[in-house]
């Protein structure tokens, strides 16, 4: 039978020095999306359960001029409920319009979701695109990583077992504007993401000035795909190009074949989901 | 009829509060003083021999009360029966084994081994962890075209994989061919999908004062109860079935699923004992529908007129035979669908493999012959570059053609192609989107499915209906109620006939001891048999008042009516007797004011099943559905704007109840046709949860327009027909066919995924 | 084992209990005779165990019991308390949006949910509300069409007038 135990720390600090002191012992519970799920299925079991969805000081929505300061455990439907975040976010907006569903979006957190490190997590391309920071503490220190460098493969993340993400800062820049944020599901609610994509783009006198993108399910990480980026810089975005593009999409992602789509399908739908985010916000960008 | 008639009214469910108020105990709900937590130890692997079951260990584990294997069912192989009180042979019963024999081979992953009782389900579950099983392995087989190989795994006791053949031959197939002017061939592959009702299976058993076992159990058929009596060796009046009101069923509840185990657990412990499946163990246990592949072969002339149609069908029955001999029955019989053709062959095989097994869903057989023919008919409007509606009028039967597989004469009306023009009407003219990326396409198909049981089976319903003094109405009926208002209907018709209100009405159901015993809930057969049983009943009273009554007011029995609660002349209603009156004078004068009434079905012999002709079910029903896609020939992703229902119902008893069967039918079959697909590789289930066993949520379902025509032309009570099956019928095609006409693509696999469709495009060079 | 711990408040009834801290609300909830929470699938996957939890809606058998800790959980018995619970039961009774049920109580709780946001009647809206909820029945549409109507009395009877 399964041992496990409960612990729920009021305060951040409380939060990070149970996980120092019992480190392996640990799992962080905030939304509690999946934990009873894994504990089922014998994915988890045995631990002490620290619940930190109590901590106010960690649910927040913070703009100042430079930068959008968001809260770990701030709710899905909560960044929904921000007019910040939809007028100035575009693509994170559009990736919680399409998160599992209403119901679950009261409680799933943005950083258990980030945490959590599935290859499908949809609030992952949309950060990666913004070029999001992560503040991450432990008891004794407090460092950043930068969203890029956070994924190390499937539920797998930098994170040491004494560490927490406490915070997630957005440079507040222009770009962040013209965003969107494409999934491919099975069905129309309650569906895991095949492939997804996140795009912001900047361009001046019909070239390409800067552009971020971002794919999910398509890798055993979301990820940046620097190197189509790179190609597109500077570019007059034409049909030559986009194909061009397409190509090197298809190249950079490594998707698997499950009971939901095979390989190939989800490399071809790369490139498409690609054509459509750029031909979507290269028309909004021309206004 | 008049509008104090409760019959024809949209009145709400008797069931409705209680489920409303979530007072309604469902299976699950339901706890006793001292009960026990059961568990099923399950095989790991999907063909092997069972060497030994070491239960010692998990014996031993505080907590835990029993712990049984095969050795432990006084009969733990039956033959499968299916709620007939007829014996019926032909090839149409099957092995019912309750656990894994050492010695004998596994089937399917999944199939019980053992059955723990514990004080808890953590403990149970711990329990099964600990039994020790020890497998031969075998390689199994799990295609059923390599099953029926000869040299192939076998995969039971038998000497062959092939369970059944039938066949159904009118005039020369070889003429027809040779006389046609166009001939077209396909093939279409079907596969397993499940039923996913929102209640997993549930059942409680405990022994009451007398040692009578008691079953609750979610189940479409009480009178499993005998099957249950012989696996125990008690006698059947021992045996003790109360059926709940079920979370769903769609024929996935209609064999046995988990009173065998409980039953057992309760003579063991003497304790009452309770079994829930979890979502999985549902998903990856109990029956699903059975994979077919078709191949057609259609010959006609130029003028549309079909000639020659042949069809072979291989049927995937999975592990277990259950009901798959009367499943391959169904599809033999509606393969060459509504249509008048003077030619055909149909050879059906249905084939064990060692999957999980395949058995009862809505449609039964009937769907998948659906699939295949309104598919072709499709392909032959393409051929002969002929509008399909226009096809479809060319060839439909008309009321007093025969089937053109078993040559059954259809008295009743058939509504065709009225139906399929009606649904496509509805359409209404195509939608027009701007995004060059996106296809819009129509489609429709039409078809037949029976209702009742098949003939041969000498089906019957009783039901019991009762005045009481105060006027209050006592329906008595073994209906099981899936959710579809079994149960209410009747009530619906018995007050109807006797004039009172529906509020005034109780029903007391679904107990195999205290309630007649009216069938199973299956075969769409419940409207017709159980409501013609109470309709029958509720007449005699009706006959016995007014013949009183007429005494009574000085006129003739047939001058009066019952409304409102009131005896009254027809034609001057100011004259009457309160029915509470009419009632106090019968009983008074020892005239009888209850009935229990039997309906009989039309009773015949067992077919030849190479060659299946005559009666084989008492009725069909006749509809169509039409639909309107938008497909994105890019990423291969299908949307369904628009779904048109139309059928034939013979009568709307309950609007409202009719229209929730259409609507819901259509948006079952949506999942059918674009996302689900119970897929097993090399016996292992690929979708055991809802995470990967997709169903249309509400987002993906439009609003389904339902247009009933009331032809008046059934069997049933009233002249109406049945509805639960045949509105999942239609609906798959007719989506295949508007993907058709969206992309010029014909899909022979489904579900039609986005990833089918594309692979299908590109090969037709489009993109 | 540890048990921890619960105060809990059901429908206006306080609760104490100790629970482990891998059970679920779910299971806590129909252990404490609430059975109109129903269980389909412990994974979050079919919606029917939705209930409001401090009035926002959840899905109780991917929630911990201890998570429910000092707050205040409403099951489909608590819409007979007030006026707008009752329109909703009877507008699903009326318009038959009830079959085999299953689904209903979860589908309730979400109803009430979108209701309590005072919201414009919208039938996509609507949709969306619920699509985190499964049903094999009905086809969605006598529900949908059960919550609008209510949604459009409530509206005009906020003053908003007709929609």
């Amino acid at each position: 039978m399964n041992q496990f135990k409960y612990i729920s720390p009021k305060t951040k600090e409380e939060a990070l020095r149970i996980l120092n002191l019992e480190k392996s012992q640990t799992c962080l519970v905030a939304g509690c999306s999946n934990i009873l799920p894994y504990i089922k299925d014998k994915i988890l079991s045995d631990k002490l359960l620290v619940d930190i969805s109590g901590i106010k000081t960690l649910k927040f929505i913070k703009e100042n001029n430079e930068n959008l300061y968001i809260g770990p455990l701030t709710t899905i439907s909560e960044l929904m409920d921000s007019v910040i975040i939809r007028e100035k976010f575009s693509p994170l907006y559009q990736a919680l319009e399409e998160f599992a569903d209403p119901i679950l979006r009261n409680t799933a957190t943005i950083g258990g979701n980030l945490a959590d490190a599935s290859p499908a997590a949809d609030t992952a391309p949309p950060l990666l695109v913004l070029k999001a920071e992560l503040e991450i503490e432990n008891q004794e220190s407090k460092r950043i990583v930068e969203l890029k460098d956070f994924f190390i493969s499937p539920r797998k993340t930098i994170l040491q077992n004494n560490e927490m993400i406490t915070g997630i800062k957005i440079k507040n820049t222009s770009i962040n504007k013209n965003g969107c944020f494409i999934k491919l599901g099975l069905r129309q609610a309650m569906a895991i993401s095949l492939a997804s994509i996140a795009m912001v783009l900047e361009s001046k006198d019909e070239k390409l000035t800067d552009v971020r993108i971002a794919m999910g399910s398509l890798a055993p990480t979301p990820f940046r795909l620097f190197n189509v980026e790179d190609f597109l810089i500077g570019k007059r975005i034409d049909e030559i190009v986009i194909e061009e593009a397409m190509n090197k999409v298809g190249q950079s992602v490594s998707p698997i074949s499950d009971v939901r789509a095979s390989d190939e399908y989800r490399r071809y739908i790369s490139g498409i989901l690609f054509k459509r985010a750029l031909n979507r916000l290269i028309n909004q960008a021309r206004g | 009829m008049s509008k104090s008639r409760l019959i024809g009214q949209a009145i709400p469910r008797q069931d409705a509060w209680a489920k409303v108020t979530g007072d309604l105990k469902y299976a699950d709900d339901f706890s006793l003083p001292g009960m026990l937590y059961a568990k099923v130890c399950r095989s790991k692997h999907p063909a092997a021999l069972l060497i030994s079951v070491d239960i010692s260990k998990a014996e031993s584990l505080k907590g835990v009360r029993a712990v049984l294997t095969a050795k432990d069912v006084p009969r733990n192989e039956t033959v499968t029966k299916f709620g007939q009180a007829t014996d019926v042979r032909g090839g149409f019963e099957g092995l019912y084994r309750v656990l894994a024999e050492e010695g004998k081979k596994i089937r399917y992953i999944g199939e019980p081994i053992a059955l723990v009782a514990a004080e808890s389900e953590a403990i149970a579950e711990k329990a099964v962890e600990l039994i020790e099983i020890q497998y031969e392995l075998l390689p199994g087989v799990f295609d059923p075209e390599k099953a029926m190989k000869p040299g192939a795994y076998l995969v039971g006791e038998k000497n062959s994989n092939i369970v059944n053949e039938f066949g159904c031959i009118t005039g020369d197939i070889d003429k027809g061919f040779k006389a046609s002017e166009v001939i077209i061939q396909d093939r279409f592959e079907i596969p397993f999908i499940d039923h996913a009702y929102l209640e997993p299976e549930a059942g409680i058993s405990w022994l009451d004062d007398y040692g009578t076992l008691n079953i609750r159990v979610s189940t479409q058929v009480i009178e499993h109860f005998r099957d249950v009596a012989e696996v125990l060796n008690l006698p059947h009046n021992k045996v003790r079935y109360i059926g709940t009101m079920i979370g769903g069923g769609f024929g996935g509840k209609e064999d046995i699923t988990v009173e065998s185990f409980i039953a057992l657990l309760t003579l063991k412990t003497k304790k009452p004992v309770r079994l829930v499946y979890t979502r999985e163990e549902s998903l990856t246990t109990h029956c699903k529908k059975h994979g077919f592949i078709e191949k057609y072969k259609i010959g006609a002339m130029k003028n549309g007129k079909i000639v020659a149609l042949e069809a072979h069908y291989i049927g995937n029955a999975g592990a277990y035979t259950y009901l798959t001999p009367w499943v391959g029955l169904y599809a033999t019989v509606s393969a060459s669908g509504p249509y008048k053709i003077p030619n055909v062959k149909i050879k059906t095989e249905m084939v064990l493999t060692n999957n999980i097994f395949a058995s009862a869903f809505r449609g039964f057989g009937s769907n998948q012959a659906n699939i295949g023919y309104e598919s072709m008919m499709d392909e032959l409007a393409k051929k002969l570059n002929m509008d399909p509606l226009e096809i479809r009028k060319i060839n439909c039967m008309r009321t007093g053609d025969a089937l053109s597989t078993t040559g059954q004469i259809i008295k009743t009306y058939i509504a065709l192609p009225e139906a399929a023009e009606k649904a496509w009407e509805g359409l209404g003219e195509p939608t027009v989107l701007k995004d060059k990326n996106i296809k819009i396409g129509q489609g429709v198909a039409m078809g037949l499915m029976s209702y009742g049981r098949m003939t041969f089976l000498r089906d019957s319903s009783r039901c019991y209906v009762k005045l009481e003094t105060d006027g209050s109405m006592i329906l008595r009926s073994g209906i099981p109620d899936l959710g579809g208002g079994q149960i209410s209907l009747l009530s619906q018709i018995a007050a109807s006939e006797l004039g009172v209100p529906i509020h005034k009405v109780k029903a007391f159901y679904t107990d195999s001891m205290l309630t007649p015993l009216a069938g199973t809930t299956t075969a769409t057969r419940q409207t017709y048999m159980s409501g013609n049983a109470a309709l029958k009943a509720a007449k005699i009273i009706r006959n016995n008042i007014l013949n009183k009554a007429a005494e009574v007011l000085n006129v003739n029995p047939d001058q009066l009516d019952i409304i409102s609660e009131k005896v009254v002349v027809k034609y001057d209603q100011s004259q009457y007797l309160a029915l509470t009156e009419a009632i106090r004078v019968c009983n008074s004068s020892g005239i009888e004011l209850f009935s229990e009434a039997q309906f009989n079905a039309p009773f015949t012999g067992i077919p030849d099943l190479t060659n299946i002709k005559g009666m084989t079910f008492p009725d069909f029903a006749f509809g169509a559905q039409a639909v309107e896609v938008a497909v994105d020939i890019e990423t291969g992703v299908v949307k369904v704007l628009k779904i048109v229902s139309c059928y034939d119902v013979g009568k709307a008893l309950n609007p409202t109840s009719v229209e929730g069967q259409m609507e819901g039918g259509s948006i079952q079959g949506l999942g059918y046709a674009l996302t689900e697909d119970f897929s097993i590789k090399e016996g292992i289930p690929q979708t055991p949860s809802f995470t990967e066993y997709i169903i249309p949520t509400s987002l993906d379902s439009p609003d389904v327009k339902t247009i009933m025509i009331e032809s008046g032309g059934g069997l049933g009570p009233y002249g109406a027909k049945g509805i639960g099956e045949p509105s999942f019928n239609n609906i798959v095609p007719a989506i295949l066919n508007a993907i058709y006409d969206a992309t010029g693509v014909r899909i022979h696999q489904i579900p039609a995924t986005a990833e089918r469709i594309i692979r299908s495009l590109k090969k037709e060079n489009l993109k | 084992m540890e048990e921890y711990p619960l105060k809990i408040t059901v429908n206006g009834k306080k609760i104490n209990a100790m629970v482990y801290p891998e059970q679920s609300l779910l299971k806590f909830l129909r252990s404490k005779g609430f059975t109109e929470v129903k269980c389909g699938c412990e994974k979050g996957d079919c919606g029917i165990c939705t209930v409001l939890m401090n009035g926002q809606t959840i899905k109780s058998c991917i929630t911990l019991a201890i998570q429910a800790n000092g707050k205040e959980i409403l099951t489909a018995k608590s819409l007979e308390e007030t006026e707008i619970g009752r329109k909703l039961q009877e507008s699903f009774v009326n318009h038959g949006a009830i079959q085999c049920g299953f689904c209903t109580t979860g589908m309730l709780m979400a109803a009430k949910g979108y209701l309590d946001k005072k919201p414009v009647p919208d039938k996509e809206e609507i949709k969306k509300a619920i699509s985190g909820i499964l049903c094999r029945c009905t086809g969605y549409k006598k529900i949908i069409e059960a919550i609008y109507d209510v949604a459009v009395e409530n509206y005009r009877m906020e003053g908003n007038g007709h929609v």
